[in-house]
């Protein structure tokens, strides 16, 4: 069990015996971790380790093939709305449409959070990461680590209070450094206020405090006939 | 305004943006009606007696046509992995699209079937029946393709896949709207045809958002 900033609570998310598959191959078993207000987990591993793969497990987007993973002590997909509600993801691809401006894409996703005026909300937040002078160019016209800047820009659209957990899957890809260290500024920010990063990286980012993970320790040692016989008699919690 | 609006008001604004997409279907309908009085030759009586059925052959293709990208752009570019995290449901998401398709597809198709009708001699009595057949046929049309839509989404070659799912189950629509316009031209009652064509679509309004949602969520495991 690797803990996070605050241990022995049940506040937070919390993994129980996480295994993933991909086809018929494990890419993970028997994963467990906590992760309260206020932390931060970094996952690291080669590629094909299940970073990503992780990632979309505790966005919700797939089902784990066993194991559990709970909020506050409550099983997520029992309520995968409220679920929904408590997070942003910011997968590889950055959902920017060519034909809509910066500002446009992102009021978007404002307003379909359900947040109020969504405009003002969506200028504040590419403003927070320096891209409010290219915020009418529309989505073809940007570069790649602009598109990337325009999707990280989500992230600060609602406080921490509303969307505690952030899921980002290599956030500093394309980015150059002074929007990395924008993003590690937000990320800061986001903590401080109680909220709960999980990132991937391969190039290291500056994240305080923050607890490693290697999914490559996780990897290999089960073989699939035990992962089936964990979920034939039940995975012990 | 909620969020199943807001989505709606995007869709629409992505489509009037590449204008290119909306008008590609309409002008193949256009096109795809010119073609017949070519082939069968212009004679007035056989063009009148073809038509209700052309007509409506031909705005099922067209409307066939812009399908496959229903879902497809949103899915290649990670947005629909946001939507389906976002705070509306999945069902509300293709309602929205489904909706976003047949104003953008299907009403320009019922605005250019007058014109179309004029082309093959249609007879005068034989117009609002027509309109009022498309305006039932068109939604229906959008509605049982967003469901072929959702399921072959991801599909290798899904594009020609959506076709083969997609035509058989267009046929009832088509029996019933193709008779509605026939009974009126030779003088009975459209009635129970409008009625079936009704219930069919009163059944696809609330099953196509369900059913394609569904498919939505299999395709983002």
């Amino acid at each position: 069990m690797i803990q996070g900033q605050t241990p022995s609570t049940d506040q937070g998310l919390a993994a129980h015996r996480l295994t993933c598959l991909r086809g018929e191959r494990v890419v993970f078993a028997d994963l467990d971790f906590r992760l309260s207000p206020g932390g931060a987990l970094i996952l690291v591993g080669p590629n094909g380790s299940g970073k990503s793969s992780l990632l979309r497990l505790l966005s919700g987007l797939s089902r784990p093939f066993s194991g559990n993973l709970t909020w506050d002590g409550a099983d997520i997909a029992r309520d995968p709305d409220a679920h929904r509600a408590r997070l942003r993801y910011a997968g590889h691809q950055d959902a920017v449409k060519p034909t809509l401006t910066a500002l446009e894409n992102l009021s978007v996703w404002a307003g379909l959070d359900g947040l109020a005026d969504p405009e003002d909300r969506a200028e504040r937040a590419l403003a927070a990461l320096a891209m409010d002078h290219v915020a009418d160019m529309p989505g073809r016209y940007l570069s790649a680590g602009q598109k990337k800047r325009v999707n990280l820009a989500r992230l600060a659209l609602a406080p921490a209070s509303a969307a505690p957990l952030w899921l980002l899957d290599e956030p500093s890809t394309a980015l150059d450094r002074d929007s990395i260290d924008r993003l590690a500024t937000l990320i800061t920010a986001h903590r401080r206020a109680g909220g709960m990063v999980v990132l991937s990286t391969h190039s290291d980012m500056d994240v305080a405090d923050a607890v490693t993970l290697n999914l490559a320790d996780f990897g290999a040692t089960a073989d699939i006939d035990d992962a089936f016989e964990d979920e034939a008699v039940g995975a012990p919690a | 305004m909620s969020a199943f609006l807001r989505l709606l008001r995007r869709d629409l604004r992505l489509a009037l943006r590449q204008g290119a997409d909306a008008a590609m279907a309409v002008l193949f309908f256009v096109l795809c009606v010119i073609m017949f009085p070519f082939g069968i030759g212009p004679e007035p009586g056989v063009l009148a007696r073809i038509a209700p059925g052309v007509i409506l052959v031909a705005a099922l293709l067209a409307s066939l046509l812009s399908l496959d990208r229903l879902f497809q752009a949103d899915h290649e570019d990670g947005s629909l992995e946001l939507l389906s995290l976002s705070s509306l449901p999945m069902e509300a998401v293709a309602a929205a699209k489904v909706l976003a398709h047949w104003l953008v597809t299907g009403v320009p198709l019922i605005l250019a079937a007058p014109l179309l009708a004029l082309f093959l001699n249609l007879p005068a009595d034989g117009f609002p029946i027509l309109l009022g057949t498309l305006l039932l046929v068109t939604p229906l049309l959008s509605l049982i393709g967003g469901i072929g839509a959702a399921l072959t989404l991801g599909a290798r070659r899904g594009g020609v896949l959506l076709p083969l799912l997609v035509l058989p189950l267009y046929i009832p629509a088509l029996i019933f709207a193709a008779a509605s316009i026939d009974s009126v031209l030779t003088g009975q009652s459209a009635r129970p045809h409008l009625l079936l064509l009704s219930g069919l679509l009163a059944a696809a309004l609330p099953l196509s958002p369900w059913g394609a949602a569904a498919a939505l969520r299999a395709a983002l495991e």
